[in-house]
């Protein structure tokens, strides 16, 4: 697995769903398993993209995991795949994704691909946000020739290009992946 | 002859009085078949709720109420909705919207101020993005109004992922930097 392959955290005390949930997704992304929440508290570290948690374990249910990962830090996106039924409790929780078991192999790699690519968008629009930012600071200060003879400018705005080009497909985001992205990241202005 | 090139798809309108920019808005879709939908994305004061209520009560066809406040349907002759006044709710109501809107539509998200104002201009700027992509592919038209004094800085962050500004009351109109209104 190279450097940028997606680290995915799957957190499933049923040992033989969380192996099937690994082998399904190794082919892809680089897979840790914990099997409970302790383990699972154990394993997350900044660099994990995906977490998928299941909601009844031993020891520390998915919603006090999910809340120790909100706390600690990082910005992983995380599903709960649980047999759980949704109720009001739920609205407390910020998860990005809800996913009733059973999983299907096509629904699982369908929830972490959407999920992956959620988080790209989020880090492009995030660039190109602190892009947009400096070039409205250095056209509200400098005039058109100023900015014209700025290498400096220009290049700027070759970078705004290119972080464009990683925001394509962010139109065909479902209503609910939009709202996810919006989510507050708590990234400083 | 006016040589000024028809307006983009996605419109940033600056205006200090409340409703000006909502008209503007409703004056350019009059223009247009199709139907409006309306996010109104700020608790009013009651004159400017009522004068914002008769316009859409005339003109839009469905208004997604992200205000926070509690919405009174039965001044308006429109389907409603109502969505929480966090940014993530008011992106998400406003693109399911646009989604299930059969044919091309004029969306007016208004105002933009109460959104920066609520949460922040990067906030505010990737909501921007997402809705005015979402406009772009569905063949739609939007514009986003701002109410009150704009800085310089804030007012060319928030043009960059759309198409246009227009300046009420100044006569000033201009294409953002972001594709010169041609995405």
């Amino acid at each position: 697995m190279c450097e940028d392959t997606p680290v995915v955290l799957v957190v499933e005390d049923e040992a033989d769903l969380a192996d099937f949930f690994a082998t399904v997704l190794r082919r892809e992304y680089d897979v840790r398993v914990a099997l409970d929440g302790t383990e699972a508290v154990r394993a997350y570290d900044e660099s994990v993209d995906v977490a998928l948690l299941d909601r009844r374990m031993p020891e520390r249910r998915g919603s006090q995991v999910l809340t120790q990962i909100r706390d600690a830090p990082g910005d992983c996106a995380v599903a709960m795949v649980t047999a759980v039924d949704p109720d009001f409790d739920i609205v407390e929780m910020g998860f990005d994704d809800y996913v009733r078991k059973p999983v299907s192999r096509d629904e699982l790699v369908s929830l972490v691909e959407r999920m992956v690519r959620r988080r790209q968008l989020d880090d492009s629009l995030r660039s190109h946000y602190r892009l947009a930012r400096t070039a409205a600071l250095l056209e509200a200060q400098k005039s058109g020739a100023e900015l014209a003879a700025s290498d400096e400018y220009d290049r700027l705005l070759a970078e705004l290009d290119a972080t464009e080009q990683e925001l394509v497909g962010s139109a065909e985001l479902s209503a609910a992946d939009v709202g996810s992205l919006l989510r507050d990241d708590g990234s400083p202005e | 002859m006016s040589d000024v090139p028809p307006l983009g798809s996605n419109v940033l309108v600056v205006e200090s009085e409340p409703t000006a920019a909502l008209r503007y808005a409703f004056d350019k879709f009059g223009e247009t078949e199709g139907p409006t939908i309306v996010v109104n994305a700020a608790p009013r004061t009651e004159s400017v709720l009522a004068a914002a209520g008769e316009a859409w009560a005339a003109e839009a066809n469905h208004v997604v109420d992200c205000s926070g406040e509690t919405a009174d349907a039965t001044a308006l002759d429109a389907a409603l909705t109502v969505a929480g006044s966090d940014v993530p709710s008011v992106g998400e109501a406003t693109v399911r919207a646009l989604d299930d809107a059969t044919t091309p539509v004029g969306l007016c998200l208004d105002p933009v101020s109460a959104v920066v104002e609520r949460s922040s201009i990067q906030q505010a700027y990737k909501l921007l993005y997402l809705v005015a992509e979402r406009v772009r592919s569905l063949d739609a038209r939007a514009f986003y109004t701002w109410n009150g004094p704009i800085e310089e800085r804030t007012r060319r962050i928030l043009a960059r992922p759309l198409d246009d500004v227009v300046q009420l009351g100044a006569g000033e109109r201009r294409a953002t930097g972001a594709g010169d209104g041609e995405r």
